[in-house]
């Protein structure tokens, strides 16, 4: 294998080695057992059912019609009807817009308007709907003693603890919300004695205390991200797990148009690739613990150059900084920050220390950025101590018995407190305990009491985005469960007379004075022009104490870090039962359905571990047993752990011992304690000699077919990337990557599109991989979700995906995403082989898939050159006989057809979405406007990176991206005439950092 | 012992045999062909409703427009059944003591919906849009029959796909000014439904896709 020169490009690490496995499954047309028939139900019972539905097919059921019996004006049955709401997540709350059905809320977009938002969203707030109608979710009040359960009821409930009111022997913890109202509630509670504290597992408390100790109060950073040139992230990332991220996305996609001349430059610094490591630049993997050095080294090179103010760091004597790479990384990092002072940003991630976040304040300040790309507002509770600090002294209370009784607001600290805090024994000290969730959990069974709480859909509410504006939820639907929002409870307790809104308006009666105002607001979703006011802190010196571990000595190298961090798609474990989350392929494994240790390949070479090993990893006298997945890219010596998996009491899906379902993935909580809470070395590796098949995606619909060879001269061509001096020199570079002979048909094209011709651009240059889209896609059309198990068959059946390209070299490579979606060839090769006509050209270039007609024979699938077709093996809606399991079907979109298992499916550009505006448009005899019709994952798409119009609108902007020079059809040399096209992906790299031109001999290092 | 011997009349059963045999295929393919047919299985179908409504009444005999009560019919894609109140904005006062409207009545006090019984009901997968049918002048009874003449409401066409596509193929049959869409005795000008329906369609510029996504999603 060795003589075979190594791809540029490769998706998993098998690929880029070319191993038996990969070269096995890539023969096939399908990945191994995707192609082989169902097992259960088996042919028998295929027989036996289609017998009884012959019998039953003489007398069918009648629908029943059932009006209402006062139907509001201007309330159309049947259509959608939009609402301004707002999701509260990590105390910060984006606005979102709730397309609901007859009073069923079935899909949530971004609210374009909302400055957290920005239009975008997430894939967490994409599956809402479906925590919404989870049937795990708590169905009513219970009571606990002695591990026996049994079913309480409201009026129970008010009798033994709401009515007994508020004292000083009640503590309530809260999950760190940053709803006004609940201040408010809480302030009147702690007035009569109530003993108030917080928790949340995933927390910015590092940053506050850096704000701290870099200005002595604690400020929130805000960034212009549009006004930026370069950007430095440590450890951070941007775009993904900030709170922020929407608003990031947004605005550093826009700088990333190569048309407009100047690009923005992003450097990552950083232990494990996240979102913004795969969009930057420039790269370095680096272990987390080592950031504080670079923080330092940067200080002490940028401060004598812009004559900076203050002590500045003395240079560090980091063994790391003697590698070459490194060192050259870090220079051309300094030279840049310098050269675009006022025009750049360092920023620092939530894991990382106060002294590195105050470093990083220090850099802002003397590179001049501050009050042109740094804005600081006020934090909200400044003086508040941090959440695990709070934790402690709740703990300390509870076991010290001045709790007699405790309310615990939403949250699951049985499952996510500290390791060492000892939380879930203290629990039991404390004879009244309630835990108000969504889901009754690990916390609910520790406590005497469980109580549902309203889901956010279900319930008034407010919050803050992260620039402070004040945020507006409403309720789409009444409560399915008989919940009851936190702020209901705290009213309840305080003995209010008032409904949670009438709450909510009395704390913002000052702002909110008359009904206008409150009802622009409730339609807005927010509050116009409440954002939080600047502030200009003024920086003290900052000193940073450098230890052996932060420096990488000599015993550093040997030793083994951890970091833990929140889940892309479960966050803290909250998300746990909800399928579309867990079946999402990461960002950088593509792995669904479990969490593993990701490990760089190298370390994993020396600790003689390869992928699906199950190792015991123990750190801080803890050890856990978790599968490994070497991770290209990962720093060397680091392990990243998520968090969020291993739930015991999550649900049906996410693992239940009540069901007797096991947990999804290791539970990583119980390797994180007070003392090691973001990360940390000393952890030891040992091999269990269990394996472990993990379910990942990333070489499954490999698009060629034709072995090793040929896939590593074509990868380069699906992915085309130059760097912005390339484009600059040949702006069509992309059109140039593949020559082929004049493409001939054998038959005219049947259809000459004279009305309406759909057409798609991807923009790889804005695309981070952050997957809202394949969410997106799923809640709008329907789509099952598999099972861990059926995944690894292949057959899940997301209808867009995101294929993840590595570039280079393995322990330090590129990355590149490339959303894969119907790419509407108008010279489909599906459509040619298709036996019954089930999938056939539309006049406006569409490749309609008809359900009703499929009979399942797959040839399509066969014959998609992109492999983005995907055949429903089962009847995934089984389920739903179970009366427990009715409410899944209302999140469906009643636009798209449920489908039954035995039939292909595949995006067809939303186009009930097309029809619905085409209807309209017409039904009112006017044009439809550019930009009317938004396909789903268009509309989720943080970075508009994806463009959807008619190409035959001379002003639509879809027509302007098809005609621009980067412009490239994907495997167009197969004369498929994709009407999906990509914006090929330019770089901005430093020219001090620029690769040479791809060779042999890789071994070195690579920027 | 004698041995049995067939009869010579027995031989006529082989022709017999021959001519069952050989038309069998026939005739359940034809039977099939007829019987499993929506012309077969669906028109005429008119399940009891739990109110007798009368449109033959409402409709025909007291004149009032479909869209009295079907409101939503020109807006979206389904023409909603009316609301108990629709029922009561006259039966409030007029017939209150009716015992066939005793369901109406029971609903405007409880709240709780009639159950009316779906007559044109189309599958599962199949979008059909009310309302860019009835904005472009396609008549109520060029799909619903004469719907002022039948005192309890039965289908009257196939709604089958076939029956969709001769319309969608030639939609210069059912077309008609937008102003007579409600209109149940609807004559084209000077008798001649093709003249009147292709100046229409040239008009209006009526071209009705038949791709599959026009109506399966």
């Amino acid at each position: 294998m060795s003589q075979v020169k190594k791809p540029k490009f490769w998706r998993s690490l098998a690929e880029r080695e070319n191993t038996d496995e990969f070269r096995a499954n890539a023969q096939r047309e399908f990945f191994a057992k995707a192609d082989e028939g169902p097992t259960v139900p088996g042919r028998r019972r295929f027989l036996q059912l289609m017998g009884a539905g012959l019998a039953l097919s003489g007398c069918w059921q009648e629908d029943r019609l059932l009006p209402r019996t006062n139907r509001p004006e201007g309330l159309i049955p049947g259509k959608p009807v939009y609402f301004a709401t707002t999701m509260e997540l990590g105390g910060v709350g984006v606005g979102l817009l709730a397309r609901s059905y007859d009073g069923r809320p079935i899909k949530l977009e971004g609210n374009p308007e909302h400055t957290s938002s920005v239009g975008g969203s997430t894939s967490i707030q994409q599956a809402a709907v479906l925590e919404m109608y989870d049937p795990d979710r708590s169905k009513g009040a219970a009571r606990y003693s002695g591990g026996k359960r049994e079913s309480g009821t409201w009026a129970e409930f008010e009798e033994a603890f709401l009515k007994k009111g508020a004292d000083a022997t009640l503590a309530i913890l809260g999950d760190g919300s940053s709803s006004p109202t609940l201040a408010d509630l809480k302030r009147r509670l702690t007035a009569k004695g109530v003993q108030w504290f917080d928790y949340a597992p995933i927390n910015r408390d590092n940053e506050r205390a850096g704000a701290k100790a870099a200005f002595g109060e604690v400020v929130r950073t805000q960034l212009k991200l549009d006004q930026t040139d370069v950007i430095l992230t440590l450890d951070a990332d941007l775009f993904g797990a900030h709170p922020n991220g929407l608003a990031h996305s947004k605005a550093f996609a826009s700088r990333r148009s190569p048309e407009a001349g100047s690009m923005t430059r992003l450097y990552s610094i950083e232990s494990s690739f996240s979102a913004t490591g795969g969009a930057a630049d420039h790269r370095l993997p680096l272990r987390s613990q080592l950031i504080k050095a670079v923080a330092a080294y940067l200080d002490s090179a940028v401060s004598p150059q812009v004559s900076a103010e203050g002590t500045a760091q003395g240079a560090p004597a980091a063994k790391f900084l003697s590698d070459e790479h490194a060192k050259k990384f870090l220079e051309t990092v300094v030279k840049d920050l310098v050269e675009h002072r006022g025009r750049s940003v360092v920023v620092a991630g939530a894991n990382q220390p106060a002294e590195v976040h105050a470093l990083v304040h220090r850099l802002n300040s003397i590179l001049g950025n501050v009050g042109k790309t740094v804005l600081y507002t006020a934090e909200l509770e400044p003086e508040r101590e941090s959440y695990v600090a709070q934790l402690t002294k709740l703990v300390a209370a509870m076991n010290g018995g001045q709790v007699k009784s405790l309310l615990i607001l939403g949250g699951n600290p049985a499952y996510d407190a500290p390791a060492d805090v000892g939380f879930a024994a203290a629990l039991a000290k404390v004879p009244t305990s309630v835990h108000a969730s969504v889901y009754e959990d690990e916390t609910s069974q520790l406590c005497s009491w469980h109580v549902p709480l309203a889901h956010w859909l279900e319930a008034w509410g407010d919050s803050l985005a992260w620039d402070g504006t004040v945020s507006l939820a409403q309720p789409l639907i009444a409560p399915l469960y008989d919940g009851r929002s936190a702020i209901e409870l705290c009213g309840a307790l305080l003995g209010e007379k008032l409904d949670a809104l009438a709450l909510i308006k009395r704390t913002h009666e000052e702002r909110l004075a008359g009904d206008a105002l409150w009802r622009r607001a409730i339609h807005d979703g927010y509050v116009q022009g409440s954002e939080a006011k600047l502030v200009t802190p003024t920086l003290k010196d900052v000193t940073v104490s450098l230890q052996g571990p932060d420096l990488g000595g000599v015993e550093a190298e040997q030793d083994l870090e951890v970091s833990f961090a929140a889940d892309s798609k479960l966050y803290d474990g909250r998300y746990a039962n909800l399928g579309w989350l867990q079946e999402l392929p990461d960002l950088i494994g593509k792995l669904t359905w479990e969490n593993a240790a990701l490990i760089a390949p190298s370390t994993a070479k020396a600790l003689g571990v390869t992928d699906g090993d199950v190792i015991s990893l123990t750190v801080g006298g803890a050890s856990l047993e978790i599968p490994v997945l070497q991770a290209p890219g990962q720093a060397k010596g680091s392990v990243r752990l998520a968090l969020g998996y291993g739930r015991t009491a999550a649900g049906q899906i996410g693992g239940s011992k009540a069901h007797g379902v096991a947990p999804v993935g290791a539970n990583t909580y119980t390797l994180r304690s007070s003392k090691l809470w973001d990360f940390g070395g000393g952890a030891s590796v040992k091999k269990t000699g269990k394996w472990t098949k993990l379910a990942t995606t990333q070489d499954k619909h490999s698009i060629d077919q034709l072995g090793g060879d040929e896939i590593q001269e074509r990868i380069p061509v699906l992915i085309r990337e130059a760097t912005l001096a390339e484009y600059k020199k040949t702006p069509d570079f992309a059109k140039h990557k593949v020559h082929h002979p004049p493409l001939l048909s054998l038959w005219k094209p049947p259809v000459s599109y004279e009305g309406h011709r759909w057409g798609m651009t991807i923009d790889l240059n804005k695309c981070v991989g952050c997957g809202t889209c394949t969410v997106a896609c799923q809640a709008e059309n329907n789509i099952p979700t598999v099972g861990k198990e059926r995944v690894l068959f292949g057959r899940e059946l997301h209808w867009i995906r995101v294929d993840r390209y590595y570039k280079g070299d393995p322990e330090n490579p590129g990355m590149a995403q490339q959303p894969l979606t119907c790419h509407q060839c108008e010279n489909a090769p599906c459509e040619q082989v298709c036996p019954v006509g089930a999938t056939m050209h539309s006049h406006e270039g569409l490749n309609d898939m008809t359900y009703n007609r499929c009979i399942g024979t797959r040839y399509c699938a066969n014959n998609c050159p992109y492999k983005v077709r995907r055949f429903n093996y089962f009847n995934y809606h089984m389920d739903m006989k179970d009366d427990a399991n009715k409410v899944k079907g209302m999140v469906y979109n009643p636009e798209v057809t449920v489908r039954f298992r035995g039939v292909m499916e595949k995006c067809t550009f939303c186009v009930q979405r097309i029809q619905n505006v085409k209807i309209d448009a017409k039904n009112h005899r006017r044009k439809i406007e550019d930009g009317e019709i938004k396909t789903a994952c268009q509309q989720a798409c943080p970075s508009d990176a994806i463009v959807f119009g008619d190409l035959n609108d001379p002003g639509a902007k879809v027509r302007e991206l098809q005609n621009k020079e980067r412009a490239y059809a994907l495997l167009g040399q197969l004369n498929t005439h994709p009407r999906l096209l990509y914006l090929a992906k330019v770089t901005n790299p430093h020219p001090d950092l620029e690769q040479k031109q791809e060779g042999e001999g890789h071994g070195g290092h690579h920027g | 012992m004698s041995r049995f011997v067939f009869p010579r009349w027995a031989n006529k059963t082989r022709d017999l045999a021959g001519i069952v045999l050989g038309g069998a295929p026939l005739y359940l393919i034809g039977a099939i062909w007829y019987g499993f047919s929506p012309k077969t299985t669906d028109v005429g179908y008119m399940p009891e409703q739990p109110v007798p409504y009368s449109h033959a009444l409402h409709a025909g005999e007291l004149g009032i427009d479909c869209r009295y009560c079907h409101n939503t019919v020109e807006k979206a894609a389904h023409a909603a059944i009316p609301p108990t109140a629709t029922c009561m904005n006259c039966h409030a006062r007029v017939r209150k003591t009716s015992a066939k409207l005793e369901p109406i009545r029971k609903s405007a006090e409880t709240g709780d919906a009639v159950e009316w019984i779906k007559v044109h009901d189309l599958p599962d997968y199949v979008y059909f849009n009310h309302s860019a049918h009835v904005t472009r002048g396609v008549g109520c009874a060029s799909c619903h029959g004469r719907i002022d003449k039948m005192p309890e409401v039965y289908q009257h066409e196939p709604l089958s796909m076939g029956w969709c596509l001769d319309c969608h193929r030639a939609p210069e049959q059912h077309l008609r000014p937008v102003s007579e869409v409600t209109n149940m005795a609807y004559e084209p000008e000077g008798g001649d439904q093709l003249a009147v329906g292709m100046r229409l369609r040239k008009e209006n510029n009526i071209n009705p896709p038949t791709d599959c996504s026009t109506c399966h999603r």
